[in-house]
């Protein structure tokens, strides 16, 4: 029974992944690496599984949810700003930001589906790309926010890292059991089946709203550690590729199939960049090339080579 | 107990249903019959929620439930399935009916809980020892029955049945006909069927159509005997 109960919050692919990067700091420096890149993968796992909430789980491409963690990140710079340089207010700003900005897109986009979703959502993310260049006395333009400021106690890399990873293990251990938990199991359901879920008796508009909202607010957080981590907030992260990153880790990890694909796209997508990236600039190219190779091949990602179980609908 | 007077609806140019009028009452298995094209699903479409009528009245129990969305008739106590399967395909059967558990409904926006729900619908129609599998994975004959069986987990009072035997062989067909024999004992049930001797085994009173509109109605014998239902199926 009580190990049912520990499985039902911590399977073992959550055990290893959380193994993994609480060793991560006393072997990346002997791999060749550096203990920010963890930092790094963290956020973009947080970024990316409840980027996955919505199109593993819900079958909803939103192909512009740069917005929502570019929103997170300036609500952090702008709370310490005009606010209080105060970490966790800071934070919920992020987290606001982030939901509210998900929370007026989802009312216009959820009752769509497929392209004009994915349309709608790239639409959406343009205009905020636009405004968080043209707004220049909010947004100090192209520049950003610069000089944010860290907590003393997050000064550190180390201590950030163990924030971050602090931060990590409670998304992680929340959206394993929000999909696992009726809610997600019904968004499930709506994928695979809106017409039945609406004659069982679900409001399907709000499931597919409150699912967006979820997802840009956890966008939203993730933004805020970026905007932490990197002390600057700049349009460049809700730019069209920078949301198309987010989708191909999903999609690469095998994020359609399984809770873990975005874990594994993340962490592949900053390996390729700092492995390839020290060999050829084209990276991407040959990034592009995978993404291209998985999706002709391996359409389910890379989850799939593992024959991963835990789909999102099972 | 369900009531539809005066329904009417149109797709463009096209008149689908004219003024039909419907009585279904409770304790009862009721037949919608008709040929090809009479207008039966749209007319259970009508009743479930999922077109509004462009005229007339739908009530359940005294309420008017005319152009409610099909969430709001489920929540009622109105379930249905439908001709074409509309399964969770990706989910196991056990997991189909668990969708449609009024417990787990009304736990639906729960982040945090579980997603359990006790049930023996599986077994209510056949499909004990298939809980685990896909819904997919399972044989025509097992998805058809599995597609009454997440009509009837949301335990209703009033069950559409929309063609239950479609495209199911000699002894598929009598499953689910000794399934409607069993579930007619305790529900009251509305059936659209296309196979005559399923329909006249079952059907206590019968409403056949015909180019949208209700051309006999009456018993079982009134139904049989009366010379425009063998106008409509032989021609003459």
């Amino acid at each position: 029974m009580l190990l049912r109960t520990i499985g039902g919050w911590a399977p073992a692919p959550m055990l290893v992944t959380f193994a993994l990067f609480a060793s991560l700091p006393f072997w990346i420096k002997g791999v060749g690496l550096y203990p920010y890149l963890g930092v790094e993968v963290m956020i973009w796992i947080i970024y990316a599984l409840g980027f996955n909430l919505l199109l593993g789980y819900g079958g909803l491409p939103s192909f512009g949810h740069g917005a929502f963690f570019g929103a997170g990140a300036y609500g952090f710079g702008l709370a310490q700003f005009h606010l209080a340089p105060n970490l966790w207010l800071c934070l919920a700003a992020a987290v606001l930001a982030g939901g509210l900005a998900g929370a007026l897109v989802a009312l216009f986009v959820s009752h769509r589906r497929g392209i004009y979703y994915a349309l709608l959502t790239i639409a959406f993310g343009q205009i905020f790309w636009f405004v968080s260049i043209k707004w220049h006395s909010v947004t100090r333009g192209e520049d950003g926010l610069l000089n944010i400021k860290r907590p003393a106690f997050l000064d550190d890399l180390n201590s950030l890292y163990w924030f971050c990873f602090a931060v990590f293990v409670l998304v992680v251990v929340l959206l394993w059991r929000l999909v696992n938990a009726p809610f997600g199991r019904v968004l499930s359901a709506i994928r695979q089946n809106e017409t039945r879920a609406r004659f069982v008796g679900y409001h399907v508009w709000l499931y597919k709203w409150l699912a967006f909202v979820i997802s840009a607010l956890i966008a939203g957080l993730a933004g805020g550690l970026f905007a932490l981590a990197q002390q600057s907030a700049y349009p460049n992260v809700m730019s069209l590729h920078q949301s198309g990153f987010v989708v191909m880790m999903a999609l690469v990890g095998g994020g359609l199939i399984s809770f873990w694909g975005p874990v594994i796209g993340a962490a592949l997508f900053f390996l390729a960049r700092d492995l390839l990236g020290a060999y050829t600039e084209a990276w991407l190219l040959w990034y592009g090339l995978l993404f291209m190779a998985i999706v002709l091949f391996k359409p389910e990602g890379l989850a799939g080579l593992f024959h991963v179980r835990s789909k999102p609908a099972a | 107990m369900f009531e539809a007077s005066r329904l009417h609806k149109r797709f463009g140019q096209h008149v689908v249903l004219e003024d039909v009028s419907l009585r279904f009452e409770a304790g009862r298995l009721s037949g919608i019959m008709g040929p090809n094209g009479a207008g039966k699903t749209t007319c259970f479409n009508l009743l479930t929620g999922r077109y509004a009528p462009d005229r007339g009245k739908v009530t359940f129990e005294g309420r008017d439930i005319t152009g409610l969305p099909p969430r709001a008739i489920a929540r009622l106590g109105i379930s249905r399935s439908f001709q074409v399967m509309n399964l969770f395909d990706d989910y196991s059967a056990l997991d189909n009916v668990r969708v449609a558990l009024p417990e787990v409904r009304a736990r639906g926006f729960s982040m945090l809980g579980a997603f359990r729900g006790e049930t023996d619908v599986l077994a209510r129609v056949g499909l004990a020892g298939k809980e685990h599998v896909q819904a997919k994975s399972l044989s025509y004959g097992d998805r058809r029955a599995l597609e009454i069986g997440v009509a009837l987990a949301a335990r209703p009072r009033l069950l559409f049945l929309d063609e239950p035997t479609a495209g199911l062989g000699t002894e598929a067909t009598a499953r689910i006909a000794r399934l409607i024999a069993e579930l007619k004992r305790s529900i009251t049930i509305v059936m659209i069927e296309h196979n005559m001797d399923v329909a006249l085994e079952f059907a206590e009173c019968i409403t056949l159509l015909h180019f949208g509109e209700v051309i006999v109605e009456g018993t079982r014998a009134e139904v049989v005997d009366n010379p425009r239902t063998r106008e409509v199926y032989l021609g003459h």
